[in-house]
């Protein structure tokens, strides 16, 4: 749950890149088959999300750790373009690939402000029990 | 909650006596912190024993099945497993942070996170400790973060 927030706000930001590039790409459909297509795309998008969530939760890894980078990276990518260019509204070229390193680049930057944060407080709490001893 | 220190000379020993309207989770904390100061363990070099307080332990470590015990200024051996420590110990002043360490939270000084995951505890004599990324999580909740 602690990962709500990040996994709320890269779903989300999927979803307007998704509508961003759907209109750049002139393949904004409003058709039913148009809205299955984004449909389709969006579970994939949340299942991938929720098997990094599962990862790095249950085995106790970090955002940061190296296998996790990679794997969000990589694994955002495929999922993102390959996806994407299935369902033929995203084209795979390096720009949408560019834009989905900045957007998982977002997460990463909010888990690590998440971090450090928590590393602060313990630093605090640690610094206020030596004052009361 | 009022705290007095009385002066008596004419005593044997020290005594500590706690008084209270009802026995809550400060004073049974207070009781535990108390014996536990006054709770010592036996701690071996190669050729002697020692009484070590277990609120001077800055840290168990395992290393060949074997038990050492890390104070501020000496290393000694002990007999028990860190499993059979883990059980016995003061559970709010020592906690687990890996495989083979059991970090007294009282000689703790200051956290650094890694870019991994893991946490290095930095302890009161500037020795550094590595808290594994598999107890960061219990780690973090004994905090309350």
């Amino acid at each position: 749950m602690k990962y709500l927030k990040s996994y709320v706000i890269e779903v989300s930001i999927a979803f307007t890149c998704t509508l961003i590039f759907m209109s750049v790409t002139n393949k904004s459909d409003i058709s039913a088959t148009g809205i299955n297509k984004v449909f389709i795309f969006m579970s994939a998008i949340i299942i991938y999300q929720l098997l990094l969530q599962f990862i790095v939760e249950f085995r106790n890894f970090s955002y940061w750790n190296p296998k996790v980078i990679i794997l969000g990276y990589l694994g955002g990518t495929v999922v993102f373009m390959v996806v994407g260019s299935i369902m033929d509204f995203i084209r795979f070229d390096i720009r949408n690939i560019i834009v989905y390193l900045i957007i998982h680049s977002f997460i990463l930057f909010i888990e690590y402000e998440r971090e450090v944060k928590d590393v602060k407080k313990i630093n605090e709490k640690l610094k206020a029990r030596e004052n009361n001893v | 909650m009022d705290i007095k220190v009385e002066l008596d000379k004419n005593l044997s020993e020290n005594e500590i006596i706690v008084k209270c309207r009802e026995e809550n989770k400060v004073v049974k904390n207070i009781l535990e912190y108390a014996k536990n100061n006054l709770e010592t363990i036996v701690v071996s070099t190669e050729e002697q024993m020692y009484k070590v307080s277990i609120l001077d332990i800055l840290y168990f470590d395992s290393v060949d099945n074997k038990t050492f015990v890390y104070l501020e200024d000496n290393v000694y051996t002990y007999e028990l497993k860190l499993y059979e420590i883990e059980e016995t110990l003061y559970k709010n002043e020592f906690i687990r942070i890996s495989k083979s360490c059991i970090l007294n939270l009282n000689a703790l000084k200051s956290v650094k996170r890694m870019i991994n995951g893991r946490l290095i505890a930095t302890l009161k004599n500037g020795e550094d400790v590595v808290i594994n990324r598999s107890y960061v999580k219990s780690f973090k909740e004994r905090f309350g973060v």
